[in-house]
C-alpha cells in the first residue's frame, strides 16, 4: 500500500468516518506487514490487537451450558400438558353438571316453596291485620305490604272487608287479640323459616361448590 | 416440540462462537460476562418457541439480540466509566499487539466513548447502525469514535514502548 493511501485511510479511521471495509483493509495490511515505518508503529499495534480479537475462542463447556439452559430444560410433563388441561376441563364440566342436576331437583323446589311461604305469609298477615279494629291506618298500610286496598281502620260503619266485624265484648276482644298474636307468632316463625330458606338458596347459587356445607349449616336451625 | 428443538439446534446453537466473540469485544476482557450474554441470548431465542420458525436470518437475529443484551450489561456495570491511568501504570501490561492490551486501554476511556469504540471493533457495524444501537445521533457517534480512537493512539504511543 502506498504511504499516502495508508495515511488517508488512517485519517479517515481516526476521524470516525471510515467504513467497515476500509478498517478491514487497514487490519489486513498491518497483519501482513510485521515491519512498518516508525510513524505507524502505534497504528500497527492497534490493528494487530484488533486482529487478535478475531482469535477469541469460546470457553470449553459453553456449548453444553447453553444446551442445559435451553433444550435441556424441558417443561414438566412435556406433551402431556395439553392432555392434562383437557382432562381438567372435562372434570370441571362434570362437577358443574352434577351440581346443576342436584339444584334442579331439590333446591329449586325449596326456593319455590320459600317464595310460596312469603306470598302466603303476606296474605295471612293482611287478613289478620284487617280483623283488628281501630288500628291506625298508617300501621295497617305498613303491615299489609302488597294490599292494594288500604284498610279503613276505625270505620265501624264500613262494609265488612276480608272478615272484619265489630267487637264490643272485652273478653271476646281479648280472645281475638290473643288468637291474632298466636297466628302472628306462627307466621313470624314461618316467615323467618322462609327467609332462612331463601338465604340458603342465594348462598348455594353464589357458592355452588359449598352446597353440602351450606345445607349442613341450614339444618342446624331447622 | 421436536421440530422446534431441531430448528434451534441446527440454526441458532451453532452461532454461539461468533456471538461469544461479539460479546467479548463489547464487554472487554471479561469472559464470564460474555458467556452470560451468550446464554441470555440463547435462552431468549429458545423461549420464542414456534416464532423461531418465522426468523428469516438466524445469524442476523442472534447478533442483534446479543448486541442488545451486551449493551444492557454494559449499562449496568458499576465500574463503567473508565479505569484510572494510575492503575494502568501500577500493573504489568500485556503485549501491545494483543487483544488484552487493547481492552485495557479501552477501559480507560470515558463511558460513552467505550461503548461506540467497542461496537466499532465488531467490524460489522456502520456508524448509522452504532447510532441506532446506542440511541445516539450519527454525528455524535462520529465524534465519540474520533475522540476515542485518537485517545487510544495516544495511550498506545505512551505505554507500548518499553
Amino acid at each position: 500500500m502506498i504511504t499516502d493511501d495508508l495515511r488517508r485511510l488512517l485519517d479517515s479511521y481516526y476521524s470516525g468516518v471510515s467504513t467497515p471495509e476500509e478498517e478491514e483493509t487497514l487490519r489486513r495490511y498491518f497483519s501482513d506487514n510485521n515491519v512498518v515505518d516508525s510513524e505507524f508503529e502505534a497504528d500497527a499495534a492497534i490493528f494487530r490487537a484488533i486482529s487478535d480479537l478475531g482469535e477469541i475462542q469460546p470457553p470449553s463447556g459453553l456449548e453444553q451450558r447453553l444446551i442445559s439452559a435451553t433444550v435441556g430444560r424441558r417443561r414438566p410433563f412435556g406433551v402431556l400438558m395439553p392432555v392434562i388441561g383437557i382432562a381438567a376441563s372435562i372434570a370441571v364440566v362434570l362437577c358443574l353438571g352434577v351440581f346443576l342436576m342436584q339444584y334442579k331437583d331439590a333446591d329449586r323446589a325449596e326456593v319455590q316453596s320459600v317464595v310460596a311461604f312469603h306470598e302466603e305469609g303476606r296474605s295471612v298477615v293482611a287478613d289478620t291485620v284487617s280483623m283488628i279494629p281501630d288500628i291506625p291506618h298508617t300501621i295497617a298500610s305498613a303491615v299489609v305490604e302488597e294490599s292494594k286496598e288500604p284498610v279503613s281502620a276505625g270505620d265501624q260503619t264500613s262494609e265488612p272487608h276480608n272478615g272484619y266485624k265489630e267487637v264490643t265484648d272485652p273478653e271476646e276482644a281479648a280472645r281475638i287479640i290473643e288468637e291474632i298474636f298466636a297466628k302472628l307468632a306462627i307466621q313470624m316463625d314461618d316467615i323467618e323459616l322462609g327467609a332462612r330458606k331463601a338465604d340458603m338458596a342465594v348462598a348455594m347459587a353464589r357458592n355452588p361448590l359449598e352446597v353440602l356445607e351450606i345445607k349442613k349449616e341450614y339444618k342446624k336451625y331447622n | 416440540m421436536k421440530q422446534i428443538e431441531n430448528i434451534f439446534r441446527e440454526r441458532f446453537l451453532p452461532l454461539y462462537p461468533g456471538l461469544y466473540k461479539l460479546a467479548r469485544v463489547l464487554l472487554g476482557d471479561n469472559p464470564e460476562e460474555a458467556a452470560d450474554v451468550v446464554q441470555d441470548t440463547m435462552v431468549k431465542i429458545w423461549n420464542m418457541g414456534e416464532a423461531m420458525l418465522d426468523i428469516e436470518s438466524p445469524s442476523g437475529f442472534a447478533v442483534s439480540v446479543t448486541r442488545t443484551t451486551a449493551i444492557d450489561f454494559m449499562r449496568r456495570k458499576k465500574t463503567y466509566g473508565g479505569d484510572s491511568m494510575d492503575e494502568i501504570q501500577s500493573e504489568t501490561l500485556p503485549d501491545p499487539d494483543t487483544a488484552a492490551f487493547l481492552e485495557k486501554m479501552i477501559d480507560t476511556l470515558p463511558a460513552a466513548q467505550q461503548t461506540v469504540v467497542r461496537l466499532s471493533l465488531c467490524g460489522e457495524l456502520s456508524n448509522d447502525e452504532i447510532a441506532e444501537a446506542t440511541g445516539q445521533s450519527p454525528d455524535n457517534v462520529r465524534q465519540l469514535l474520533s475522540r476515542g480512537r485518537r485517545k487510544l493512539r495516544v495511550l498506545y504511543t505512551k505505554y507500548m514502548k518499553p
